[in-house]
């Protein structure tokens, strides 16, 4: 008799176990940047903003980026805006990255000397975070301006740019003139 | 005067069927004086130890189908008894028709060892069969494992579990197959095309897991294991329960499994959210009734996969960052049980109702009714710690009806014929990646097998007819997809089988088999990061066609065995991943663009194994898998082909081992040591391939079991050693030889308590 009780005890095992297998789940929640916009203001009421759009996500049509165009012998200030244009309303992803700054960094690599970056912007330790930074033309010329943003950078490192995991990595063409 | 009796006496032999002389597993072989018995293995062997001599012993064998036999004994030293069991009318012919028509098909095919059986149930599907020659693994990590038929996987094996062929993504190369191998008292790989039985898409074999049978004699039996590892900190048990209610007609079956692993280590560090949770349950039933058979099987199955985090990789150059550096970037080098992001999460649920009635004592009816819920849930790195959803699932509902006749022995030949029906609905909603569809299949086929002992030959062939019919729809921002497609193919097989004697036979066997292009690969658009790809469907493809021949000889001796197998398949239409010349420019970068794309394809190879007797309980074995595959590609100039190279195509391997088996105890008790070589693949496509493949290696292991008796019951102790010199060392085909290095030694232990 006591073997079929043993029997017994296995089934609420089972039970656990029940069907919940009748109803569609669409509660997934993808993180899409699809927008990049670098945000630039400066002397003479300057106020411009450059787009890197790719709406359509990965594939499909191809993105589209804007030129940067800038004066000579200017200084800039330039605020780096990200989202995601593919959900309505558009969401905001500047917001989350500044909530998360501990574990953000922007990198920015101009391809030449036609304009120089700094940036003085940290994060919430006090750590480099560069979500704002600031231009310096010199003379006319062009090239172009590599923007990442780094999730999970080793921030103390000699080369923080080599570690981490890309979250987006855009490069503008730039037109000093 | 009472004389010290000497009880150490063993009696052992096998039991065949007093017709068709086969071995007969499942044979209960009972001793009524001492209360103990024994189950004949696959091979039909039984041993009863520590009997007395000079005592007369009353022997009793059952088997659910024969009549049973009672030999009284009286032993003077260790002897050997074989026992011919026949059939007798009085029995439900229904189970009688049950075991002819599941005659071993006429193509190669590789059953798991008892041995390898109980020490790989404890981790994954892959691990039970990775030891048969001509069985490769697709890894990611060591975790999820899928496997490759010579050189084949995924959308071309199907894996089946008692009797219901399972249905979820797998066209994904991260999809690890939802089976537990607890479930299984029986596991065979089949080689070649396994269309006709198995239906669309088995063109490079099957998989094959059966249930024990329920138990037979009125009362309460089953087994409870436990098993821990020493790599992962890991544990599982698990247990089974069989009651057959009085009167015999009614038997269920409930069983379990729990598992629960931490971080896996590498030999230098540790590999960082390799942890793993899992949680299954299945229920059976049984019931006859007159002419009829019912059998109800519910089984549900439930694990939490972590992924590696350094494999998790932004876009190509942090992927050529992970290739060049020596230790994996962004790794928690530490051990912990915590499963975080990113991680699979995945479902499996199977209802399964099957029905036999016997028409007529050669005839019989069958119905099957499957119903198959798979939820896929990927938790990917993101950016928002109070995010708890998923960024992608997957959803497939699978509906089946399989309705057959089948008969008998009539003039010798026995077959039958059905059709069969299924519906399938997959859901994945915002994910992407991947549409929405609704299938409508169906299947009509006949399958005639001819046999005439002691006549050498055997002749089976078989014809069948599969059509699907899918309607894919996905609106969204990212995903517009909105069309119908249909694919209809005959497939087909003719088998032969000669006995040159009692021992040695040949198999050759031919088929033809096809598989529609899977939604991926019509449909899919987007990254594959691990890959460093971006992938995109094309919606044109035509079905693939496979003609796959092997032959085998096979040498079945009383203590060994050899068996070796040519085989070469060639498929029109062989649908992969083609690079293109141009790059996708994405918000992480560029990424190689990669179409899907078709082009013939040829698969040879020869798979051998032995297992030879030395002296004393002494043991070789040996095991060899070679491999050629290559697509014909049309020149760039010219009219003309060439060759290249398939990618992710199973190096040359080989194995060999000593074992040592003890005679007193039986077939359960061992000493085994088994070195393993694997070259590197030197034959890959000229591009497309971010890394060289790694170099080859060399892994040893050790197993050791024995069998002890206690009361009317058995212990089994068994303890494994793999990576025993905790060898660094890559695999070409898990997708992680970019970030880390396989796992070092592990060692472990399993008890296995079985209760009559």
């Amino acid at each position: 008799m006591h073997k079929q009780l043993a029997f017994y005890l296995l089934l609420p095992v089972f039970a656990a176990l029940a069907f919940s297998a009748c109803k569609k789940d669409d509660k997934t929640e993808q993180e899409l940047i699809t927008t990049i916009e670098l945000h630039f203001t400066g002397a003479n009421n300057f106020n411009q903003k450059f787009y890197w759009k790719d709406l359509d996500g990965d594939g499909g049509a191809a993105p589209t980026i804007d030129t940067i165009v800038l004066a000579p012998n200017a200084t800039l200030n330039c605020f780096t805006h990200v989202y995601d244009e593919s959900k309505n309303p558009t969401l905001d992803i500047t917001e989350e990255i500044e909530a998360e700054s501990a574990e953000h960094l922007f990198i920015y690599n101009p391809s030449s000397s036609v304009v120089e970056i700094t940036s003085n912007s940290v994060d919430s330790n006090g750590n480099a975070f560069r979500i704002s930074t600031e231009w310096k033309t010199t003379a006319t010329g062009a090239g172009s301006v590599r923007v990442r943003l780094l999730h999970e950078p080793d921030k103390s490192a000699a080369d923080p740019g080599a570690t981490g995991e890309t979250d987006f990595d855009v490069t503008f063409p730039v037109v000093v003139r | 005067m009472l004389l010290a009796q000497d009880c150490h006496v063993a009696l052992q032999g096998h039991v065949y069927d007093a017709d068709t002389r086969e071995p007969l597993a499942y044979a209960t072989v009972f001793v009524l004086e001492t209360g103990r018995g024994v189950v004949t293995d696959e091979k039909g062997h039984y041993i009863i130890p520590n009997l007395c001599e000079q005592t007369a012993y009353t022997v009793e064998v059952r088997h659910v189908e024969c009549e049973h036999q009672t030999r009284i004994v009286r032993l003077q030293e260790h002897t050997t008894l074989d026992i011919l069991l026949a059939h007798t009318a009085a029995l439900e012919e229904v189970v009688i028709l049950e075991k002819a028509l599941q005659l071993k098909a006429a193509q190669a095919q590789s059953e798991v060892s008892r041995a390898d059986l109980d020490a790989g149930q404890g981790t994954h599907l892959g691990e039970t069969i990775q030891k048969l020659p001509g069985v490769a693994l697709l890894q990611t990590g060591a975790t999820i494992a899928k496997p490759v038929i010579q050189g084949l996987h995924s959308n071309r094996v199907a894996i089946v579990s008692n009797n219901v062929v399972l249905e979820g993504q797998q066209w994904g190369a991260e999809h690890g197959p939802e089976v537990d191998p607890f479930t299984a008292g029986k596991v065979t790989v089949v080689k070649g095309a396994a269309g006709l039985r198995y239906g669309v898409g088995a063109i490079a074999g099957a998989v094959v897991l059966e249930p024990a049978p329920l138990r037979e004699t009125a009362g309460v039996g089953g087994w409870v294991t436990t098993g821990l590892n020493t790599n992962g900190r890991g544990g599982v048990a698990a247990g089974a329960a069989d009651w057959r209610l009085p009167g015999r007609n009614l038997a269920f079956r409930l069983q379990g499994t729990v598992k629960r692993s931490g971080n896996l280590r590498a030999p230098d560090y540790w590999l960082g959210n390799t942890g793993a949770a899992e949680l299954n349950g299945a229920l059976l039933a049984e019931w006859k009734s007159g002419h009829w058979q019912h059998q109800f099987a519910l089984s549900s199955f439930n694990q939490r996969l972590g992924v590696l985090r350094a494999a998790h990789v932004g876009n190509l150059s942090d992927l050529a960052a992970a290739i060049a550096a020596d230790t994996p970037r962004n790794n928690t080098n530490r051990f912990d049980y915590a499963i975080n992001r990113p991680y699979q999460q995945v479902r499996h649920q199977t209802l399964r109702y099957n029905a036999v009635y016997r028409l007529h004592e050669k005839w019989k009816l069958n119905a099957q009714y499957a119903f198959q819920y798979n939820h896929r849930q990927e938790y990917d790195i993101v950016r928002s710690a109070t995010n708890d959803r998923p960024q992608i699932s997957f959803q497939l509902w699978t509906n089946t009806l399989n309705l057959s006749l089948e008969h008998f022995a009539i003039r010798h030949w026995q077959g039958g014929l059905g059709v069969q029906g299924i519906h399938q609905l997959n859901f994945v909603g915002r994910g992407g990646f991947i549409p929405d569809y609704n299938t409508l299949g169906g299947a009509i086929w006949v399958m005639e097998r001819w046999r005439r002992p002691p006549d050498p030959w055997e002749f089976e062939l078989g014809l069948r007819y599969d059509f699907r019919r899918s309607q894919i729809t996905t609106r969204g921002n990212l995903f517009d997809v909105d069309t119908t497609v249909q694919f209809g193919n005959l497939s087909g097989s003719a088998g032969a089988i000669y006995h040159f004697s009692k021992t040695w036979s040949a198999t050759l066997h031919s088929g033809y088999a096809w598989r529609p292009p899977q939604v991926n690969e019509l449909f899919a658009r987007g990254v594959h990061f691990a890959a460093g790809t971006y992938e995109e469907g094309r919606a044109g493809l035509q079905s693939e066609k496979a003609w796959n021949s092997n032959l085998t000889l096979a040498w079945n001796g009383a203590r060994g065995q050899c068996s070796l197998t040519g085989y070469y398949n060639r498929i029109a239409g062989f649908i992969y991943l083609e690079p293109q010349d141009y790059a996708v420019l994405t918000v992480r970068g560029a990424f190689p663009a990669y179409l899907y794309n078709q082009r013939d394809a040829i698969l040879r190879g020869l798979d051998a194994s032995a297992s030879l007797p030395l002296v004393g309980g002494l043991s070789l074995e040996a095991r060899a898998a070679i491999l050629r595959a290559h697509s014909i590609a049309p020149d760039s100039i010219g009219e003309g082909s060439h060759r290249e190279w398939l990618p992710l195509i199973p190096a040359d391997r080989y194995q060999g081992g000593l074992q040592w088996t003890s005679r007193r105890s039986g077939p359960n008790s061992y000493v085994r040591l088994l070195s393993t070589t694997v070259l590197q693949q030197d034959r890959v496509p000229t591009f497309g391939l971010l890394a060289p493949p790694p170099p080859a290696y060399f892994l040893f292991s050790f197993d050791a079991a024995h069998t002890f008796r206690i009361g009317k019951n058995t212990l089994e102790a068994g303890l494994h050693l793999r990576n025993l010199g905790n060898a660094r060392y890559r695999d070409y085909l898990n997708f992680f030889r970019f970030f880390a290095d396989e796992p070092g030694v592990n060692a472990g232990i399993r008890l296995k308590y079985t209760f009559l």
